[in-house]
Order: C-alpha cells, then sequence, then structure tokens
C-alpha cells in the first residue's frame, strides 16, 4: 500500500523547479611527495581504483628561454625522435605496441612530456620515456622532416583570421620581440639549426633539474620503477647567465589586420590580466563569468542568443609566470564587425556602472562552483590542477579558498573590480578580416 | 568492465545506468534516434538547427540553461548524422533539476518564431566559422555527394548549403519535434554517484507520464553499390598545399566489416610506427600529413584516405603512392606483431575511456543506440577476433578501383 505522501514524492510538479541543494566543498586527494635517488623531485596522486597511470616530467625549457623562434618547442618534440639505442621508428613502435601515448608540450614557461599508459605495461614503457630524456641525439633528417611540416601548418594558420588577431593580440601587448608573444615567421623554419636544437636540449633537457607529476594508480612498483629509470638522469648542471627579456607593449588602440576573402571577421579585445596569486583573482574570475565565460554570460545572450552575430563569444583569463592578460574572442558575420564591438563595450559599460542583480549573481556563483568541482573531478583532473598550482608556489587547497572567495563577493566589490581592470583606454582592440 | 542495468518505461523510453563512486557529479545523456540522415535533401542541416532550438526553454522552462547553471550544472549537445545527443553533468544531489529540465523540453518544447530566426543566424555563422572561413573547410561538402548519391549521409550535419537552413519554418520546427522527440525514440543513460535503483525511480517519475507517438519512421534508403571509380577536382582554393582525399565504401557499424576495417586503418595510420606514416610521411616525404580512418556510421560508412601533399610533390604522385601502399598492405602478409600493436592500442583505448563518468554514459547510450548495449564490454573481443586472413579478405573486397572516390583540393596556382 503506497501512502498518498509517498505517491506525490512520485507526482513530478513541473511548475517548480525542483529544490537546489547547496554545493559541497571540493574533495581534496592527498599528494605524496617523494624524492629520487639522483635528487629528482617526484609528486603523485594515488587512486588503487585506476589500472592506467599517468605521468609528466616537467621541464623549466619554455618559449621563455628559447634564443631564438621556435627552438623550444621543436626540441621538446625532438625527444621522439631518435635516441642512442632507438630509432624514430621503433621509439614509436614501442609505445605504440604497449597502447601508450606519448605527447610532447611545449608551453610558454615548462616544456612537459607526457605518458599515458597501462599498468600492466609500466615496465617498458617507464624505461622507454626516460631514455628519451637522457639519450636523445635530435637526428638531423627526422628535425628536418618536423621543421618542413610544420611551416605547411603555419601557412595553413596563417590564411584562418582567428590565428591572425592572436598572433597581432600577443605581439602589442608583450612587445613583439618579447618570448610570450610567440612571433614566428615563415623563414624561422628554414633558419633553424641542428646546433641551435642540440645545444638548448643539452641546455635545458638533458643536464636540467625536471619534476615529475604522476597520478593514477601509483603503487609501489611503479614508484620503484621510475626511481630506478630515472636515476641515469645527470645532475643539474650550474644555471648559466640567462637575459630577461623585456615587455615593450605597443599603445592600447585598435589594431586591424587585413585579410581577404573572409566571410567573418575575428575579433579580440584585451590587455593585461590579473594573475593567480592576486588577492583580486577569484573575484575578477566571478566577473569575467559574468561577462563571457559561460553559456549564459552577458556576451553570450546579447551578441549570440539575442543578435545572432556570431556562433559564440568567449571572455577568459590567462596566468603565466611573468605575466597575465584577460580577453575577449569570437568570429563575427563581417558585416557586424562594429556594432559587436559597441555591444561588447555596452557590456563592459553595465558592469562598470550597475550592480550586478543578486539573481544573476548568485547564478553565476553556483555555476563558477559548480565548474571548479568539475575542473577538480578525479585524480588525473587534480593531478593536472595541481601541477599547474606548483608553478606559484600554491597547491589545490587555492581552489577551497577561492570558492569561499567567490561566495563572499559583493556587487558593489564586482563593479570596483570592473572599474580597476577594464577602463576602455586601455583596451587592445584586434580586428582580422576583410 | 562497466556494470550497468537497464529498464525500459511503459511508454518505451529505455532508461540505463552505472554507478560511479569515483565522482561527486551524475551525467544525464538523452539520446534522441534522429539525426541528418532522417532528413529531407531539400531540408538539410535541419536536425541540427533543431538542436539549437531545444535550448529555447520549454513549457515550464523559461529559461533551460540558467537551471542547469543555477544547479552548479553544466550542459551540451551534439548532432552527428545518426543521433542528436544532449547532456548535463550536475552534482549528485541536484540530479531531479536535469530530469525536470529533460522530460519537461521532451513532453512540451516551445516554439517561438524569434529563437528560430536567431537560431537560424547562429547556425549560418556555425556553418561559416567551421566549413567556409576555414582553410579546408569545405572538403566534407563536396567529397560525401561524390562518395553518396541517393544515401542522406551525402550531406554533412550541418547541412548543404545556408540556403537550406535559412528556409526552416516554424511549421517544420513542430513537425519534426512530434515526429522525433518522443520517449519511445530517445534512450536515457545515466552515469557517476547515484544507485540504479534511485536513478530508475527518478526517471520513471519524471519521464513516466509522457505519452509514446506514434512513430511512422520514413524508410532511409540504401546506398546501390558503387560499379565505376568516381573522380572530382576542384581547384583555385586558398589553401597553401594540395589535398587528397580516397574514400572507399565499407560496412555500418556493428557489422563485423567495421572492426576488420577500423584495425585495416590502426595498422595503416595509428601512430607514429605505422604504415602510411613511416612510408609516405617520414621515408619518401611525399606528404606533411597523412592519415587513415573509418566513418564509423550506423549505415555503412566509409573508410577514408586523406592526406597534404609536401611541397613538390604532384598530385599524380600523392594519389599514386596511396594506391601503391593499398597494393602492398594486400600483397603482404601483416606480421603478428603488427597485429598485436593494434590490438593493444584498441584495448588501452577502451581501458582510458572507462575512465570518465561522462563518456560511459555516452557509450552506453551510443551501443543501445546500436541495439547492442553489451557492446560496451564486449567491443574488445570483436577486435580480438580479426585474424590476418580476414583482413587480408577485407581489404581485397574494399580496395576496389570500382567502390572509390577521389576528391583533388588544389591550391590557387601562383
Amino acid at each position: 500500500m503506497v501512502s498518498e505522501k509517498e505517491k506525490l514524492k512520485y507526482m513530478p510538479n513541473r511548475n517548480t523547479a525542483p529544490s537546489i541543494v547547496p554545493l559541497s566543498a571540493p574533495k581534496l586527494l592527498t599528494s605524496e611527495h617523494f624524492t629520487l635517488d639522483n635528487g629528482t623531485e617526484a609528486i603523485y596522486l594515488h587512486d588503487p581504483n585506476q589500472e592506467v597511470f599517468k605521468i609528466d616530467v616537467i621541464f623549466e625549457a619554455g618559449i621563455y628561454y628559447q634564443p631564438s623562434p621556435l627552438i623550444a618547442a621543436t626540441t621538446i618534440n625532438m625527444l621522439g625522435e631518435g635516441t642512442l639505442h632507438h630509432n624514430a621508428e621503433e621509439i614509436a613502435g614501442i609505445f605504440d605496441y604497449y597502447g601508450a601515448y606519448i605527447d610532447f608540450c611545449c608551453g610558454l614557461n615548462k616544456s612537459e612530456v607526457s605518458l599515458l599508459s597501462l599498468n600492466k605495461y609500466a615496465e617498458p614503457t617507464v624505461r622507454m620515456l626516460a631514455e628519451l630524456l637522457t639519450e636523445s641525439t635530435i637526428p638531423e633528417k627526422e628535425l628536418e622532416i618536423f621543421l618542413t611540416n610544420k611551416r605547411q601548418e603555419f601557412l595553413v594558420n596563417q590564411e584562418k583570421t582567428s590565428y591572425l588577431a592572436r598572433k597581432k593580440f600577443a605581439a602589442v601587448l608583450f612587445g613583439a620581440n618579447h618570448p610570450y608573444a610567440n612571433q614566428i615567421r615563415e623563414q624561422d623554419y628554414t633558419a633553424t639549426t641542428l646546433q641551435q636544437i642540440r645545444s638548448f636540449y643539452q641546455k635545458y633537457i638533458h643536464t636540467r633539474k625536471c619534476r615529475l607529476v604522476l597520478c593514477g594508480n601509483i603503487n609501489d612498483s611503479l614508484l620503484k620503477l621510475v626511481n630506478n629509470a630515472f636515476s641515469y638522469t645527470l645532475a643539474p648542471a650550474p644555471e648559466e647567465d640567462f637575459h630577461t627579456p623585456i615587455f615593450q607593449p605597443e599603445k592600447a588602440g585598435h589594431y586591424p589586420v587585413y585579410k581577404a576573402p573572409a566571410v567573418q571577421t575575428s575579433i579580440r579585445i584585451g590587455k593585461t590580466g590579473v594573475s593567480l596569486t592576486d588577492p583580486d583573482y577569484a573575484g575578477f574570475m566571478l566577473l569575467n563569468t559574468i561577462l563571457g565565460g559561460y553559456f549564459g554570460s552577458r556576451l553570450m545572450s546579447n551578441i549570440r542568443e539575442n543578435k545572432g552575430y556570431t556562433y559564440g563569444i568567449q571572455s577568459f583569463n590567462v596566468c603565466m609566470p611573468q605575466s597575465s592578460y584577460w580577453c575577449i574572442t569570437t568570429e563575427v558575420n563581417k558585416e557586424y564587425t562594429q556594432a559587436t564591438l559597441q555591444e561588447v563595450e555596452k557590456e563592459i559599460r553595465r558592469l562598470q556602472t550597475e550592480p550586478v542583480p543578486s539573481e544573476e549573481l548568485q547564478l553565476v556563483k553556483n555555476f563558477l562552483h559548480g565548474d571548479i568541482l568539475r575542473e577538480i573531478d578525479g585524480v588525473f583532473a587534480q593531478a593536472d590542477a595541481l601541477k599547474h598550482k606548483l608553478n606559484y608556489g600554491l597547491d589545490n587547497r587555492f581552489y577551497t579558498t577561492m570558492i569561499e572567495q567567490i561566495k563572499a563577493c559583493t556587487p558593489a566589490e564586482l563593479k570596483q573590480l570592473a572599474q580597476k581592470y577594464w577602463q576602455p583606454e586601455e583596451m587592445y582592440v584586434i580586428t582580422a578580416g576583410e | 568492465m562497466i556494470h550497468f542495468n537497464r529498464t525500459l518505461l511503459r511508454n518505451g523510453l529505455t532508461v540505463l545506468c552505472n554507478t560511479d563512486r569515483n565522482t561527486p557529479f551524475v551525467s544525464v545523456n538523452i539520446l534522441y534516434k534522429v539525426g541528418s540522415r532522417n532528413e529531407q535533401d531539400t531540408r538539410t542541416g535541419f536536425a541540427h538547427l533543431f538542436e539549437h532550438l531545444m535550448f529555447g526553454g520549454s513549457a515550464h522552462v523559461e529559461d533551460y540553461d540558467r537551471h542547469v547553471q543555477l544547479a552548479g550544472g553544466d550542459s551540451n549537445a551534439y548532432t552527428t548524422n545518426d543521433l542528436t545527443n544532449y547532456y548535463i553533468t550536475i552534482p549528485a544531489d541536484n540530479i531531479e533539476t536535469a530530469l525536470w529540465l529533460e522530460s519537461d523540453r521532451m513532453a512540451a518544447l516551445n516554439f517561438s518564431q524569434h529563437a528560430l530566426d536567431v537560431q537560424k543566424q547562429v547556425v549560418i555563422e556555425e556553418f561559416k566559422q567551421r566549413y567556409l572561413n576555414n582553410p579546408y573547410g569545405d572538403v566534407w561538402l563536396k567529397l560525401r555527394p561524390l562518395a553518396y548519391q541517393v544515401h542522406p549521409y551525402r550531406w554533412p550535419t550541418i547541412g548543404m548549403s545556408p540556403e537550406h537552413i535559412e528556409k526552416a519554418t516554424l511549421t517544420d520546427v513542430k513537425n519534426f519535434f512530434h515526429h522525433y522527440y518522443a520517449p519511445n525514440n530517445a534512450i536515457i543513460s545515466l552515469s557517476g554517484n547515484i544507485e540504479t535503483e534511485k536513478a530508475f525511480s527518478l526517471v520513471e517519475k519524471w519521464f513516466g507520464d509522457i505519452p509514446a507517438h506514434h512513430l511512422s519512421l520514413p524508410e532511409i534508403p540504401g546506398e546501390p553499390l558503387q560499379t565505376r571509380e568516381r573522380r572530382l577536382v576542384i581547384p583555385d582554393n586558398d589553401v597553401p598545399a594540395d589535398a587528397i582525399y580516397k574514400v572507399y565504401h565499407m560496412g555500418g557499424r556493428t557489422s563485423e566489416n567495421f572492426y576488420t576495417c577500423d584495425i585495416i586503418s590502426d595498422i595503416l595510420s595509428n601512430g607514429q610506427s605505422s604504415r602510411l606514416y613511416v612510408n609516405l610521411l617520414r621515408n619518401s616525404r611525399l606528404f606533411s600529413a597523412i592519415d587513415a580512418y573509418v566513418s564509423g556510421d550506423k549505415d555503412p560508412g566509409l573508410f577514408i584516405f586523406s592526406g597534404k601533399l609536401s611541397e613538390g610533390t604532384t598530385i599524380g604522385q600523392a594519389d599514386q603512392a596511396i594506391e601503391e601502399e593499398i597494393e602492398k598492405f594486400i600483397r603482404d602478409t601483416i606480421s603478428e606483431r603488427e597485429l598485436q600493436k593494434v590490438i593493444h592500442k584498441t584495448e588501452s583505448r577502451i581501458s582510458f575511456s572507462e575512465i570518465n563518468y561522462q563518456t560511459k554514459a555516452t557509450n552506453l547510450a551510443f551501443f543501445e543506440f546500436l541495439n547492442n548495449t553489451e557492446l560496451i564490454n564486449t567491443e574488445a573481443s570483436h577486435y580480438l577476433a580479426v585474424t590476418p586472413e580476414k583482413i587480408k579478405t577485407t581489404a581485397i573486397g574494399t580496395f576496389r578501383k570500382e567502390n572509390c572516390s577521389t576528391l583533388w583540393y588544389l591550391k590557387k596556382k601562383n
């Protein structure tokens, strides 16, 4: 016999939204630290439910340190192209045979080599990974193939208005000669020499200190294997003089880039952003989300959902150790380029002059809270998040604090932040298209 | 191994659940068995346009997204040739918000002329951004009608042209909804921090009273056997390098042929130790990029070779080089290690896909759509059953000249 009350529970009431349970605080996994016999620092997050693991080897060897364009990215990508004991095909063959994925990534400050592998094949894949780092030969033929094919990719990118807008934005914001602007020209692909790559490898990878971040099933036998395989890496060489690059930004203002034919215009509007370690960071992230950081943002509602000028418009903040930037990006119907710029300006002004209504504010706070929980959901995501935070001397407790700060943020504070960070005369505006 | 349960509501809605305690979230995935293959050739791109309209509110929900966001959730959707898939990831405690929203729009979507007008513009901008304002973006707009003459796979999900999207009327929208957006034409799958029993009773609560529709799904015309080689040359494109595409008809997603072809494509081009990469990119250097893959469509699909030419390679050379690789593939025996390698790769790909609860929810619904949910745990065995002999017969049967369509996509001459 089902009671009336029970029945009601199972009758949907469509007229009112189901009540919402407040979101929980993030559950942070404990990270363990250990030091390899040769002094290398390793950090790991262990989840015994997994049958796979990931190892990121992180070097202070990003674009920031390269003596000329392309060097850092080329070097890190050449690690898989030949060692003292294996040629490129054999290296790829070993990772492929064990169903493992090896990935090379060059960032602005850090370079990374990542291995994703099944625990049952840890032995051959981890050993191969270590070999890439200690025994790379950077063969000439492979280097030439790499540069030739990258040059073609570059030429394809040059046809994209979005790429041209991004490149111009970085050039005016950081100054074209700063490594963060990463200005690549076609001739750089032919100018890069074997000598340059080998010397960067020697200086920044082979003899440099690296950091290991491991996650997944990090059992004792894996740790033992890692310790053993990486013990052959050399001790770090003494630091050499490094000339700190200087930022030389252009004046703020409008910089059009001509590209025809183009049925859409790529727009980028932005300026220096807010650093992760800045006390304004959480509030600014909340403010940015309201403007253009989620599907229901003011820019999306106005420019996509109301006017149909674009398929998408978004804003975001990017932190780097020496700087940070914030920007809005979109691709719009070329007829509406001016109209879009005006609407963006209007939306920014609204945030500077009118307090955010409390209902909208609550919604964005909830969304952002959920978004942060998703960002650090699971052992792989938490390891990724931690890896990034370590660059700023932080760990994932950062998220707990950030959520608290977001919850406490008031409309008045947001208005102040909009005034502080979004002065129109400080904005760089790039339009790429016809 | 993914443990799941399945039930069927009286109105024909299929419900699947997998419990995963490693996440505080639940992913709610709803698959409607309608894609661009169900469109008329005078109204292409409609299934995808309709997907955009599903976010425009329903009888009791003015603003769909607002409620998702308020509950700390996130949602999105995509349309393929075969299906339309919607998903929400939401904190497990707020699961009912997701079910309320999804059931309300399944029961009674709002139809508004303004929303239709705006979304038509948005989709046309999407068309431009992905297909027109993007180097090589229009390749599939040309290649599909070359490979298919009858089957609706001859147009992409975005549609044949922006004009088709402009033509859509509110009546079309209503008809489409009543035709395809019915519980008996849908699958709901949940994965995440929820017990099966609770999931099933909540789905029953929110979806149980939505009436089934009488479905009269039009027959989809089968593609007749191709009997002659087809070729198309598109000159004068604003691209820095020539590109070549060679496509061959193959079996549908559930056929034995699919698994064999997938293995063949892996031997040819999965990873930097694969044959095409080693021979055509690393050694002969005729190509700067080369790929072989299968489309994985529900109905008989395509085996695709695609490549970008290195500077100095003529399009004729490139075409011949691919054909020679195919001949070699048929002629030479596949080594045990080569086969073992691609099987390992497939096994690990399946293992990695079991980590994420969202992927699990999507895969459960997809395999149910293929009428075989068990495939989520048995796919690996289909790959293991592929033998060198099967590979050889399948390659001979597939890579025939008269089964091939070739597209030469050429750069502008200076």
